[in-house]
């Protein structure tokens, strides 16, 4: 048994919940035990590949995981892991239609 | 409609962070408190833009690192980190797609426009739950609504 910490934004979806205890022996199973859990926050943590998202950042008791590396880490009993997001954003890419307004195009 | 408060001064502040990061976009975190969707920001921290180079001038970058310390500067307060304000330079004040998709769901982002160095107007703006678009808060500025 191990705990997730979620981050404020992802609570709502997790019935308001900071920690969750999951199951699982790996942080992947960790992750898919949570996922079934509350699965309101499947798209905000995994893309549409079931890829972590950019800004999902984990950390197992304060120390960050390699991206690559982190599916098959496996968690002791009682250990912490931590959702933790980078923020990121700009305008990179032409003008879409993303609000409930009308949005002008142009490059930017 | 969501809403969102902050001190005419707070707002300057924002707006003022924007100007002076121009022509890179600067960015920072709202800090303040959640009562049931309504909002109320009441300290700002403003923060370096993490990318590089010319990167700066078309995004933004707030580290996992800088979150740590910006939640854990919130909580000493007694507060929450609501929301992050990031400006466009030389664009709307609304989100763009690179924005949509890098998106934190429950975040308030308020989004000032820069142009040619000045600040032209600020909004706010929530991903939806669905994550396909933003709806707008209204953005009060000492009660009054900060744009039309």
């Amino acid at each position: 048994m191990a705990t997730i910490v979620l981050p404020a934004p992802l609570r709502p979806f997790a019935a308001g919940r900071k920690e969750v205890d999951v199951s699982g022996t790996t942080v992947a199973e960790a992750l898919a035990d949570l996922m079934d859990e509350h699965p309101a926050l499947r798209q905000h943590v995994f893309d549409e590949h079931d890829q972590l998202r950019a800004f999902v950042h984990l950390f197992v008791d304060g120390e960050e995981l390699d991206d690559a590396a982190h599916s098959q880490m496996r968690l002791e009993s009682g250990a912490r892991l931590t959702l933790l997001p980078s923020i990121a954003g700009g305008c990179t890419r032409a003008w879409e239609a993303v609000t409930e307004v009308v949005v002008e195009r142009g490059g930017c | 409609m969501n809403e969102i408060a902050i001190p005419t001064a707070l707002l300057a502040h924002v707006q003022r962070h924007g100007e002076q990061s121009y022509p890179n976009e600067g960015a920072g975190l709202l800090l303040g408190a959640d009562n049931g969707g309504r909002r109320a920001v009441t300290a700002l921290l403003p923060l370096e833009n993490r990318r590089e180079g010319e990167a700066r001038r078309r995004r933004y970058e707030i580290t996992a690192g800088d979150m740590a310390a910006g939640g854990a500067e919130a909580e000493r307060r007694g507060l929450q980190v609501v929301g992050v304000f990031h400006s466009h330079p030389d664009h709307p004040a609304q989100p763009s797609e690179t924005d949509r998709v890098l998106a934190l769901p429950w975040f308030s982002y308020i989004i000032t426009s820069i142009h040619s160095g000045r600040a032209l107007e600020s909004r706010s703006w929530r991903l939806l739950d669905d994550r396909s678009g933003f709806a707008e808060e209204t953005l009060f500025a000492d009660g009054q609504p900060a744009a039309d």
